[in-house]
């Protein structure tokens, strides 16, 4: 991919690995991230997708340094972040926030809604009491929420409230990127409308650049400038969202993008049979060759031994498959064979 | 005014335990001035039962009981109040220090916790007292001791728990260190179940000095105890049992006024 | 579709559900619901937390909590037999036989400490009334229908050591075990991954096909809908604002809380230009307003809707919408 400027966040051969324990009781190691690599340009909206088990979540800790690395670099507005710790890395970081899945463990129940925003202003040490106050009320009424607000306990709050809640302590901390991870997952779905329109209101408004993580491909199509589709811990496939959402080209991509349903009765029907089988496999199981083989209705005997590497299939567009060229070009999808369906 | 307000509905919820507090605080900061006699001058025969000028009457030597119960308040509250303060304040650090650091350091502060844990609190403090030689100051740091390994555990438990948790991921973003964090996050999240392990502490701590008097080993004489009382007046039980029965009846007040005490902290606190 | 005249197989007249909270505060979870469910026919129940869709399929199963049994009003038929007259014992034969129900989480639904074997054994026992050798055959026989390759191995197996999907294809097997003529879907793919769901959904109709079972699908996923549902009732505020033919209304919704939840769906197949966030929050079942429970979000109210409900009107064969714009001009009375 190449770039005159100097990309926001630029990864390579990013891994992150776990000491984990099989159900069987068996030490193993959990690949959950296994060397992905993608560069993130200021300004732009990059959606990492992919469903349980993709790594995605970790990925974005990674990035942060919340989950530390196992190997591989992250560097962000040009600085390497895996090599600092304590003070330094905390000087680097600075910009750097994240948005949680679950909106009922990323408040501190204890403290009050206007001590949560006015906590990173106080760490930044450069406001003096009034100053902090006059922001965190600004920033407050500027998520939809009243001033009242700012002397309530979490608790009080339903879970969108409390996103917008932690959106307004990004913007405390002044962020220039941020990681969302799955934020829409725990609110619902009429509500979720409101939370995607904020959070484009905040990239217009203050220039942030989002790192997108979700399973849900909609709202990614809606939301995303670029996408990166994650299967087992690997990216599959990377490129502009349009591009990738319109002609997607690897199997997994295209199996993903023909099960989401359509609002469409007439369109649904004529959709059945198209299925991808299985379920992604136990991820601690030692594998060799492509991650998706198992399932793939194209897949041979290459597949199993040798892993795919990222491929340029266009200006900022990568597959990792072996034979992504020669894929029919409907998106129909038929099962090859029974790949089973094994206990994980 | 938040807090005066919620002292004042508790009392008006729990009369009885308020009444309780009152009393027991009263007696054990006023004794002085309440007390009619001096509790080590031999004011009448011995063993007197109840009167007029001796409302728990006299011990086997001669001394005011009700004197000797006042005074006794003193020392029991003493060591009820500091005895949770200082076990919380080292217990807590520890386990903060234990839960907040890595691996090694984690692991090796734990262990040494679950050694004092593993040793039964009123045998920590007699030897301590034992080998220190017993006073007031001795008693208060024996009965510390023995109480540190349980705060050590809640504080340390707590910890796991909340710099697990996304808003302390959050913070770190921000830029918070580990004092920040503490002090912000650590804190005040662990505070309910250190605040209940405090009082816990107290009526135990109340309860174990008497037991220490009582063997002989708990803060010497002149002061009175009331477990020296309870001791005093044993073998004269079947004839004057007033001193034993108003140690005994002071000793479980003591209990109850604290379990008040409590209640009406749980009650203002959010 | 069935034949004028045959009874259907699940069907609620007026149903009113209301829940009396141990605070004295009362949950009108459920306003008047009324609806018919023919042999073989999917209806697909669409609503938001609060709007009292998971409720119904409770109530269809008999099985409402202890607080609100006694406030339940209408009338539920179960294949023609009224469930306000049986007793618990008639109740707990229905239910495996005649009505079963998918629920939304699998790992909560399903007993962690047995194995599946185990589980779908006793509901075998609970069916027959008696235990058998055989069960256990039949229990492998159903995790085949289901779709699980290698049955005998999962059969042995304890939930927790299956996958998402897998626990969702058990629970299926459990409810199917007795053939009921319904069968209640809560939510069952809520908690799956999209292509495992596509599974499930899958597999749902293949059943459907199969055992000639009718399904009440309650979900709040339109797009989900589409390809599953025959017709849908649109629930808000424990009532239902719009019912019919799923063509007709995902083609011309008439509501507009049906408008605006179908205009806010971000579809995958083509660009959505602006973004349409509905205002405000669900309706609280606990505090439901006077007159229309949407007319605080609509964009399109009037005064008469904050006052008086709106009655059902028939936009077309088997269309109905409960909405005042949707009234004739001259019988709308002052506006």
């Amino acid at each position: 991919m190449t770039t005159t400027e100097l990309a926001l966040i630029e990864v390579r051969e990013l891994k992150v690995q776990f000491d984990a324990r099989r159900s069987d009781g068996g030490k193993v190691l959990l690949k959950a991230v296994d060397g992905i690599s993608f560069s993130i340009q200021a300004g732009e909206t990059f959606a990492l997708v992919g469903e349980s088990g993709s790594g995605k979540t970790t990925a974005g800790k990674a990035v942060l340094q919340i989950t530390r690395p196992s190997s591989g670099s992250v560097r962000y507005a040009g600085q390497e972040l895996t090599t600092l710790k304590g003070r330094a890395l905390a000087k680097a970081r600075a910009g750097m926030q994240i948005i949680f899945q679950n909106p009922f463990s990323s408040l501190d129940p204890r403290m009050s809604v206007g001590a949560i925003i006015a906590e990173p202003l106080r760490l930044a040490g450069k406001f003096d009491r009034a100053a902090r106050h006059k922001r965190v009320v600004e920033l407050i009424e500027r998520v939809g929420l009243p001033r009242s607000a700012l002397d309530e306990r979490p608790t009080n709050f339903s879970g969108g409230q409390r996103q917008r809640i932690a959106i307004a302590r990004s913007l405390a901390a002044e962020a220039r990127f941020i990681v969302c991870d799955e934020p829409l997952s725990a609110i619902d779905v009429s509500l979720q409308a409101q939370i995607i329109a904020l959070l484009q209101e905040v990239k217009r408004e203050f220039g942030v650049t989002y790192l997108f993580i979700s399973h849900d491909l909609g709202v990614v199509r809606f939301l995303a400038d670029r996408i990166a589709v994650m299967y087992l811990g690997t990216i599959v496939e990377h490129g502009p969202a349009e591009q990738v959402f319109t002609a997607p080209l690897h199997p997994y991509t295209r199996a993903l993008i023909a099960a989401v349903p359509i609002p469409d009765p007439h369109i649904e029907q004529q959709r059945k049979g198209k299925l991808l089988i299985g379920e992604i496999p136990d991820p601690t199981s030692p594998r060799s060759g492509c991650p998706f083989a198992s399932r793939c209705a194209f897949a041979q005997a290459r597949c199993a031994t040798e892993v795919p590497l990222p491929q340029q299939a266009s200006v900022g567009r990568e597959v990792a498959c072996h034979f992504w060229r020669e894929l029919p070009a409907p998106l129909t999808f038929l099962p090859a064979r029974d790949a089973g369906n094994r206990i994980s | 005014m938040n807090i005066l307000s919620g002292i004042a509905a508790a009392f008006k919820a729990h009369p009885f335990g308020a009444a309780i507090v009152l009393l027991a605080a009263l007696g054990a900061l006023a004794a002085p001035s309440l007390s009619p006699f001096d509790p080590t001058a031999l004011v009448a025969l011995p063993n007197q039962p109840v009167s007029a000028t001796h409302w728990l009457g006299t011990d086997f030597l001669g001394r005011s009981v009700l004197a000797r119960i006042l005074y006794s308040l003193r020392p029991a509250l003493l060591v009820a109040l500091i005895t949770p303060l200082l076990a919380a304040l080292v217990g807590v650090s520890i386990g903060v220090v234990a839960g907040m650091s890595g691996r090694r350091i984690d692991a090796l502060l734990m262990r040494f916790i679950d050694g004092l844990y593993a040793l039964p609190g009123l045998l920590v403090a007699l030897m301590i007292v034992a080998a220190l030689g017993p006073s007031l100051w001795t008693v208060i740091l024996a009965l510390s001791i023995s109480r540190v390994a349980v705060f050590a555990r809640i504080a340390r438990a707590q910890v796991g728990v909340v710099t697990t948790a996304d808003y302390v991921d959050a913070s770190r973003l921000a830029g918070a260190g580990p004092l920040v964090i503490i002090a912000t996050h650590v804190l005040p999240n662990i505070s309910s179940p250190i605040i209940v392990e405090a009082f816990i502490a107290a009526s135990t701590a109340l309860t174990t000095e008497a037991a220490l008097s009582f063997l002989g080993l708990g803060i010497p004489p002149p002061m009175p105890t009331l477990g020296m009382i309870l001791r005093e007046g044993l073998p004269m039980i079947q004839y004057a049992p007033l001193p034993v029965a108003s140690a005994g009846v002071a000793v479980l007040v003591g209990v109850l006024a604290i379990n008040a005490v409590e209640d009406l902290v749980r009650r203002v606190l959010p | 579709m069935s034949q004028p005249g045959t009874p259907a197989v699940l069907e609620m007249r007026d149903l009113r559900i209301r829940y009396h909270t141990a605070a004295g505060k009362v949950i009108q979870a459920v306003n008047g619901i009324s609806l018919r469910l023919e042999r073989g026919e999917v209806l697909g129940v669409v609503g938001e937390s609060g709007s009292g869709k998971s409720t119904v399929g409770l109530a269809a199963m008999g099985l409402l909590p202890f607080e609100a049994r006694p406030a339940a009003e209408g009338e539920l038929r179960v294949r023609n037999r009224l469930l306000a007259g049986m007793s618990a014992a008639e109740l707990r034969a229905m239910r495996g036989t005649d009505i079963a129900m998918v629920f939304q989480d699998p790992m909560v639904s399903l007993h962690p400490q047995l194995t599946v074997n185990k589980q779908i054994v006793e509901v075998l026992e609970k069916l027959s009334g008696h235990k058998d050798k055989a069960h256990r055959q039949r229990a492998t026989e159903l995790l085949r229908q289901v779709g699980i390759a290698g049955p005998e191995r999962v059969a042995q197996a304890y939930p927790y050591e299956l996958s998402g999907g897998m626990r969702q294809r058990v629970m299926i097997a459990m409810a199917i075990a007795g053939e009921p003529a319904v069968l209640i879907a809560d939510e069952p793919t809520t908690a799956l991954d999209v292509t495992v769901a596509a599974q499930i959904v899958n597999l749902l109709l293949e059943l459907r096909q199969r055992l000639g079972m009718a399904m009440l699908y309650i979900t709040h996923d339109l797009a989900l809908l589409a390809g599953v549902a025959d017709r849908i009732i649109v629930m808000y505020g424990g009532r239902i604002v719009e019912s019919g033919d799923i063509r007709d209304i995902y083609a011309r919704p008439q509501h507009p809380y049906t408008r605006a939840l179908l205009g806010s769906v971000l579809r995958i197949d083509r660009p959505t230009r602006e973004l349409r966030p509905i205002p405000g929050s669900p309706v609280d079942p606990g505090n439901l307003p006077a007159g229309c429970a949407f007319a605080v979000r609509c964009p399109e109210r009037m005064d008469r809707c904050t006052l008086e409900l709106p009655m059902p009107v028939n936009i077309g064969p088997g269309h109905v919408a409960a909405c005042w714009r949707l009234v004739p001009v001259n019988d709308r009375g002052p506006v």
